[in-house]
Order: structure tokens, then sequence, then C-alpha cells
């Protein structure tokens, strides 16, 4: 009876020694996640000043519109604060900026985004004529994979260095900040503005050193 | 009478020697298989820090005599930890903060000598050592993000433990092992440095010994 008991004992050890599954990993997807990332090459000390649109681009199962109202204005008055912050001077778009800043909201998407599916530069020269027509953003870093079908809700903040847009067709992304599932309708706008201040402090956009 | 009960009694017991010696450990080959705990120890608990509950081993051994047994032993070890939120950096570019769930999983695989103290006894005590290779793959799991390395190491093993058989006549019964693993591995995943890994382990298993 003893040696039944102890034979069922360890074949329940062994199985449960065998169900290596990652169990606790599920417990930190529901926690708020912030990326930064930035261009290796580039020198922050060049820009001066940043243009932002009041709009920002929503991409909803691979369509992109522009949204207006009080909560996209929210957002881009804690960006504008943040990048203040750390020395950039807003400008309209007419005045020649330095850096171009563009917030994408993912609300929804059901297909893979890789870097650059959520940006809204077309916007831009639709929206302001030369001489930003026709220039080619990019990324000069890999980016994380981040944004998938399992998300919805992610806030996306880029931005492109446009000091040379005059004679390059191809500008670079310099910063880039995610803020993840943060827009799912389960976070508080403390937590909002909060995490766009995070995103900002865990990797600022300037020099390194 | 009691000159002959006393030459009697040494004449068993002589017997009884001179059998023992004659007969020997009939154990030719033993293979058990066992359930691991492993609790980190030295700066793999840098990485995780939690006792490995999650662990399986599997040994063989051959009698090359009556006390002496040159052996294989392989392994599977799976070490896991959830950390708050914090900040990950792979390179001075880029910065994630995000909780992370981190794990390594180990694959020991060594040759074994081990030493039975009482092979002809109930209860066979045993100490050996073992010299082989571990392989430790670790990973900072962050949502849809993984972050790891693979990395190999030169693994070195002391190991004592008792086999317990289940009755008298039984050829198989319980194995109950403990030792320390001390492996080369080097690992800097997450700019958390990783010197060598080490562990204390603990085996309860069965055995299966076959004459």
């Amino acid at each position: 009876m003893k040696v039944r008991l102890m034979l069922i004992i360890f074949v329940g050890a062994l199985v449960s020694a065998c169900s290596w599954g990652p169990g606790a990993l599920e417990e930190t997807r529901d926690q708020i996640l912030t990326v930064a990332r930035k261009g290796e090459n580039a020198n922050f000390t060049n820009y001066h000043t940043f243009a932002i649109a009041d709009s920002i681009s929503v991409v909803e199962d691979g369509k992109k519109f522009r949204v207006d109202n009080d909560t996209t204005d929210l957002i881009v008055a804690q960006i504008v604060v943040n990048l203040n912050k750390y020395g950039y001077t807003q400008v309209v778009p007419e005045e020649n900026p330095d850096l171009l800043v563009d917030v994408s909201y993912i609300k929804k998407t059901n297909t893979y985004m890789y870097p650059g599916y959520w940006d809204d530069w077309d916007w831009w020269w639709d929206s302001f004529d030369y001489p930003w027509y026709g220039w080619n953003p990019y990324y000069p870093y890999q980016m994380p994979q981040f944004i998938s079908s399992y998300t919805t809700g992610s806030l996306i903040i880029e931005m492109v260095d446009v000091t040379n847009v005059a004679s390059e067709q191809s500008v670079p992304v310099v910063w880039h900040g995610l803020v993840r599932e943060i827009l799912n309708g389960k976070h508080t706008q403390q937590e909002l503005f909060a995490s766009i201040d995070e995103v900002f402090e865990i990797l600022p956009p300037k020099n390194s050193k | 009478m009691k000159r002959i009960l006393l030459i009697m009694a040494i004449c068993l017991s002589c017997a009884g020697v001179a059998g023992a010696q004659s007969y020997g450990n009939s154990m030719k080959q033993i293979y058990s298989l066992n359930w691991q705990v492993n609790v980190p120890v030295g700066s793999s608990r840098d990485f995780v820090s939690k006792t490995n509950f999650e662990g399986i081993d599997i040994n063989w051994a051959y009698f090359v005599t009556d006390n002496l047994a040159v052996g294989l032993d392989i392994g599977y070890n799976n070490y896991h930890e959830k950390f708050s939120q914090r900040i990950y950096r792979p390179n001075e570019n880029t910065a994630i903060n995000a909780a992370q769930y981190r794990y390594t999983q180990t694959f020991p695989i060594k040759a074994q000598v081990k030493y039975f103290f009482t092979p002809n006894n109930f209860v066979k005590a045993y100490a050996g050592v073992g010299l082989g290779a571990l392989s430790a793959g670790q990973h900072i799991v962050i949502q849809d993000f993984d972050a790891w390395d693979n990395n190999w190491g030169f693994l070195m093993s002391p190991e004592v433990g008792v086999l317990i058989p289940f009755g008298y006549d039984n050829n198989w019964g319980a194995n109950i092992s403990a030792g320390y693993n001390w492996s080369t591995n080097k690992s800097t995943l997450g700019n958390i440095k990783i010197d060598d890994r080490q562990s204390f382990y603990f085996n309860i298993g069965l055995y299966l010994a076959l004459f």
C-alpha cells in the first residue's frame, strides 16, 4: 500500500515537472508596457523645434483615419509638455521645424503590424504642401515587435528628422515611443498621462552623454 | 558446551564472510528516473532566484567492480520567475519598461562514477562525481518580445545518495540523492552578469537494478 502511495506521489511529481509551461507569463501581459527607441546616429543637439498635429492617426483593421477630439487634444498636449521639458520649442509646420511629431493610435488590428504600418506621414504632405511631399521616412534601427492582433489601444509617438528634407528624400525616424494597450478602455486618464511621461523618461529624446 | 558454541559461531561467521566474498555484489546495472528540485546558487540567482521544481533526471550506472559503477546522467530543468515592472535595456538606444517573465532551461549531460559503500546491504549508499556539459537557454519575456541567449559550459557534479528497495526480494525501489552542479556557463543577457551556474539539486525517483 505504501509502495502504491509512493508511486502515485512520484508520478504526480513527474507530471508536474513535465508541465513546464510559463504559467506566470500570462500575468505579466496585463500590465502597461512602454518602449522607447532612438536612432543610433541621431544627434539631438541639432534639433530645437518641432511641429505636431492636433489630430492623431487611428488604425483600425487596416484602415487609417485622423481623429481630433478632447482626448486626442489631451494626449497631444501631454506630449508637448514632455517635449518642452527636454528643450524643444513647438512651431507651426510652415516654420520649417527640425522635427515632425506624429501620434498614432492602434485601435484594433487583425494584421501583423510591421514598423511604419501605423504612420500617417501622407497626411502631413497632403495637409502641408512642399517641401515634405515625396519623402520617405525610415527606421535606422530594428523595432521590437509589440503590436500584434492580440493588442488593442496602443499609442505610438514618432519623431522624424526633417532638417534636410529639402535636399534628401529619405528622413529618419529618430525617436519612437510606444505605450501598449493604454487606450483599451481599462486605464484611467491619470495612467494615460503617466505612461506618456514614462515613455519619455525611460529614454529621453536627447543625446545619451 | 560453551567451547562448541563458540567454534560453531566462528565457523558460521567465517562461512558468511566467505559466502559474501564469493557471491559479491550481483547488481550489474541500475536505471533510475527521478524528479529533480534545484536551488540556484551564486550569480545565476540574479537572473532567476526561485527554487526550480520542474526538473527531471535520467540515470544509468554500470558496475565495473562490486563497489564501483560508471554511467551517464541526463536531465532537464526549468527555472522561472516573474518580475514586476522594470526597465530592460537591450542596448543604449532602446528601453522597455514592463513586467518581465524570466526563465532558464538547462540540459545537463554528464558521465558519472559512483562508489557504493554498501552494495550488499538493504540500503545501498553511494557517493559519486559527474563530469560533462551543461546547456543553458535564458529568456527574458516581455509580453510578445522574447530576448534570449544560449550557452554551453563544462559541468562538474559531486553527488551522494541511497537506493532503498521496496522489499528484500525487489530489484527496484526508491532513489534519493543530493548533489551540487557547478558549470562554467556565462551570460550577460539583460545586462545581468552570470559568471557561472551553480545549484544544489535533490533527486527523488525510482530505480531498477538488473542482475
